[in-house]
């Protein structure tokens, strides 16, 4: 047992910080925020704790709670003109965010150190850190899910003028779910530079948003295990591929395109969906034979 | 006890006179009906009070609070609540959740005991759970809470929205055609819970195509015929109204 | 100075344009985001150079390497997003699938060139200079311009002119409708995927000489880019999308000549930013107001 643990660390913790991502990335989809600016906030979180730490000496737990506030404060900002649109614009526009902030990390050389990025940083994280990160990360989500928080963020996705009829403050409530995803990215983004002693901005590009984002579909958008199951099978698919060699991409991505088209919803979510209709939990429909036939003939 | 008041309002859209300077009171206590052939411009005044849409002129007040420019959620808070024409349930939740939202209003626990799963929240969804539940009941549908909101049929998707209207027990609930596509018996079902929730104060108005249906129930009826009032009053006077028959059946009718 | 800049803008906002088209046409028709149509582009720019490197004449490996284009578009749509079309799952889903296409893609495309950077046999496209007005315009932009003019107003007279446009605007408005006007909407789609290849490769094989690099991972900026220009030009407007991409080219250009590239992509994606701050449907776009709970 041991000794698959020291083998395969590094898989297991970058596992448990895309994990952490992942959930960023989900908690706004879930609340029909149309978000990927997960890799953003997870830049200005790792830039924000790998600057005061090795820049300034900053104690270690401060930097993070820095970061996590800087995640939250930008998160705020950025929820206002977010709210006034819709759908792809919406991811237009985070996508949009991503980039500048890249960008702008690349033009600040002196403060940044540039398209170098900042090294030396210490490796503080482990992967009893990260576990906890993630445990606590899964407790918010677990409580929201069963609350009044969880609720209004699924009558947003679904309909939010119904949740608006129902005196719902939805502007208020999307800026909630953008600010915790904000939150949750920036943390994880702040644990990840203290884990791997070197960051630059090529690392929350476009191919860290994809990353994020499909964790997230591929996973599950709507159920705690959803980034966990989509985390797991991209942390896994390269080390399947690993004797294709060379054609690791291709296999890839293949995996990729079978998993969505026959599990739509998701791995993760497929899995709970099957797993509450055999305990019987599940909304039922009409379609439920002798049940329904009985219903109608009651009526 | 609270009454609607709805003064002078207008809607125009551009050059379209869609609503033109209605008045309306809606009383606690009482079923008060709006009845129009289509296109008259009911459920657009159902939009002009509860939110969605602005008044072009006039005011809405409950009791002597001004709704006139207050948002969707705002007014709602107020205790004014709506059904839709077209039937709005979350199509992903089950029957018992949908009810379930429409407590919203009336919660207590907060955002930061709902992010930390403290016990008060957990109990708090329990409680409301519950509470949807009888809810389920009063309207005959308790065996459906399970099934997925929209795999029902329109009459009982229709009560479900109508218990989540209620949920939160508003001063003001605006029923949206709540009937259609019922049978006798089910609307007879409905007529009964209508006159149990003016009996314990709450205003309804009650959106309708079925005249006999809202001559049965109300006390007091509006015309509305072109975006403007016709005619007001008692049910069975109005009913009579020449005005009122020509703009349903489109001719001058027989006085005998 | 400045107008050589603008022209130098100009020229590659024409390029952008062309692969900008394609994207919102497939966004305008489908509602789907392909994220493979920079791989496409990519491969537009590979198959015009081994077909130089061969030694076909330039015009032909043009040509062949936009129908080819064209027809690996085709069999994306068929691999990728055919399935999740009829499944009725499509958005999300659709950019999971073209990651997958992308990836694969780029992976046979690296393993071919051997993850080198390659370049067109020089004496590809002959070398020559015109001078007018104090600017410098080469054959190759002047030839550029003029390809993608062409081909732009073809595009329109095609979507506004021709039976089969009218077709292509009756299914992305109304798919159901129109199918029940039996209208096939998998001839419509089939067709616009030719097409939006086609022109992403045809781009492809024009930046490849330009800038005389091709490389397996050159689509990916593009692809950037192409979100900026589709968002301020209206997502599913084609006119939009060329003036969208003509001032990115410029404004690119200038920003790069006179202050920093790493300022530039800041400014034009900050200017995206602002756009859908004051245009929530991009500057043509056409989609109705959202309200959020305020009263219309």
């Amino acid at each position: 047992m041991m000794s698959f643990y020291y083998s395969y660390q590094p898989l297991i913790d970058f596992f448990l910080i895309a994990v952490g991502l992942g959930y960023s990335q989900q908690l706004a989809l879930r609340a029909g925020v149309f978000s990927i600016a997960t890799a953003g906030f997870s830049a200005l979180g790792a830039y924000a704790t790998a600057i005061l730490v090795t820049r300034y000496g900053a104690p270690v737990p401060l930097a993070i709670l820095v970061s996590a506030v800087v995640g939250m404060a930008v998160s705020y900002v950025l929820s206002v003109p977010l709210a006034r649109l819709r759908g792809a614009f919406q991811a237009i526009a985070t996508l949009a965010f991503v980039q500048v902030v890249i960008a702008l990390l690349l033009y600040f050389e002196s403060f940044t150190g540039g398209a170098i990025g900042i090294s030396g940083i210490p490796r503080v994280m482990n992967t009893g850190w990260l576990l906890l990160a993630v445990l606590v990360t899964i407790y918010v989500i677990w409580s929201i899910n069963r609350t009044s928080v969880g609720r209004v963020f699924n009558a947003l996705r679904q309909d939010d003028s119904v949740a608006a009829s129902l005196g719902v403050p939805i502007k208020s409530y999307y800026a909630l779910a953008f600010v915790l995803s904000g939150l949750i990215g920036a943390v994880f983004g702040a644990l990840r530079s203290l884990y791997v002693f070197n960051i630059e901005p090529v690392d929350f590009g476009f191919q860290a948003m994809v990353a994020s984002l499909t964790v997230v579909v591929l996973g599950g958008r709507n159920t705690l295990l959803g980034p966990i199951a989509g985390a797991l099978i991209m942390a896994i698919l390269p080390e399947l591929a690993r004797p294709l060699a060379e054609n690791r991409g291709i296999l890839n991505g293949i995996i990729l395109i079978l998993v969505i088209t026959f599990l739509p919803n998701g791995v993760g979510d497929e899995l709970v969906y099957w797993l509450r209709r055999r305990l019987r939990r599940a909304p039922k429909t009409m379609s439920n034979g002798k049940e329904g036939a009985n219903v109608v003939a009651a009526d | 006890m609270s009454s609607l008041r709805i003064e002078g309002a207008c809607k125009y859209f551009g050059g379209l006179k869609a609503v033109d300077g209605i008045n309306m009171i809606v009383p606690a206590g009482r079923i008060t009906g709006l009845i129009g052939p289509n296109g008259a411009g009911k459920s657009t005044v159902v939009n002009m009070i509860s939110g969605v849409y602005s008044l072009t002129k006039g005011e809405v007040y409950l009791d002597d609070q001004r709704l006139t420019q207050l948002h969707v959620d705002e007014v709602a808070r107020c205790g004014i609540a709506r059904t839709f024409q077209n039937i709005r349930l979350l199509p992903e939740e089950s029957v018992l959740d949908n009810v379930v939202i429409g407590y919203f209003r009336k919660q207590r626990s907060g955002v930061m005991s709902s992010l930390m799963g403290l016990p008060a929240a957990l109990a708090e969804t329990r409680r409301l759970r519950e509470q949807a539940w009888e809810l389920l009941g009063r309207f005959g549908i308790q065996k459906y809470a399970d099934y997925e909101a929209g795999s029902l049929p329109y009459g009982h998707q229709r009560r479900v929205e109508m218990a989540r209207s209620i949920a939160a027990e508003p001063r003001i609930v605006m029923l949206d055609e709540p009937v259609a596509g019922m049978n006798e018996v089910e609307s007879a079902e409905m007529a009964e819970i209508f006159e149990d929730l003016a009996r314990s104060g709450m205003g309804l108005l009650l959106i309708e195509h079925n005249v006999a249906f809202v001559s049965r129930l109300c006390s007091q009826v509006y015309v509305l015929d072109s975006g403007r009032m016709i005619a007001e009053g008692p049910p069975e006077t109005v009913t009579r109204d020449p005005k009122v028959i020509e703009a349903y059946i489109g001719g001058k009718a027989d006085a005998a | 100075m400045l107008l050589q800049q603008i022209l130098n803008g100009t020229v590659s906002g024409a390029i952008y344009a062309l692969f900008a088209l394609g994207f919102t046409l497939i966004f305008g028709v489908q509602k789907l985001l392909n994220l493979a149509h920079g791989a496409i582009f990519m491969a537009g720019a590979f198959i015009a150079y081994y077909a130089t490197a061969q030694g076909l004449p330039f015009w032909f490996a043009l040509i062949l390497a936009t129908v080819a284009t064209g027809v690996i578009s085709v069999a994306v749509d068929f691999v990728a997003f055919r399935q999740l079309r009829k499944s009725g799952h499509a958005e999300f889903a659709a950019i999971v699938t073209s990651i997958g296409v992308d990836l694969i893609l780029m992976n046979i495309a690296q393993q071919v060139s051997k993850t080198k950077v390659l370049s067109f046999p020089f004496g590809t496209f002959p070398v020559k200079f015109f001078n007018f007005w104090g600017m410098r315009i080469s054959l190759l932009q002047l030839t550029i311009l003029g390809l993608v003019l062409v081909l732009v107003l073809a595009l329109a007279y095609y979507i506004n002119r021709t039976s089969f446009g009218r077709q292509v605007r009756a299914v992305s408005s109304n798919e159901h409708a129109s199918a029940l006007l039996g209208i096939s909407a998998g001839a419509v789609y089939r067709q616009t995927f030719f097409i939006a290849g086609a022109l992403a490769g045809l781009a492809g094989v024009l930046i490849g000489l330009s800038f005389n690099s091709i490389h397996f991972m050159m689509g990916e900026p593009f692809l950037l880019q192409a979100f900026v220009v589709v968002v301020i030009g209206g997502l599913g407007s084609l006119q939009g999308a060329v003036i969208a991409a003509i001032l990115i080219g410029i404004i690119q250009s200038l920003t790069i000549a006179f202050l920093s590239s790493e300022l530039s992509s800041a400014i034009i994606f900050a200017l995206l930013f602002v756009t859908l701050l004051l245009f929530p449907n991009g500057l043509f776009g056409r989609a109705g107001n959202y309200a959020g709970g305020s009263r219309t």
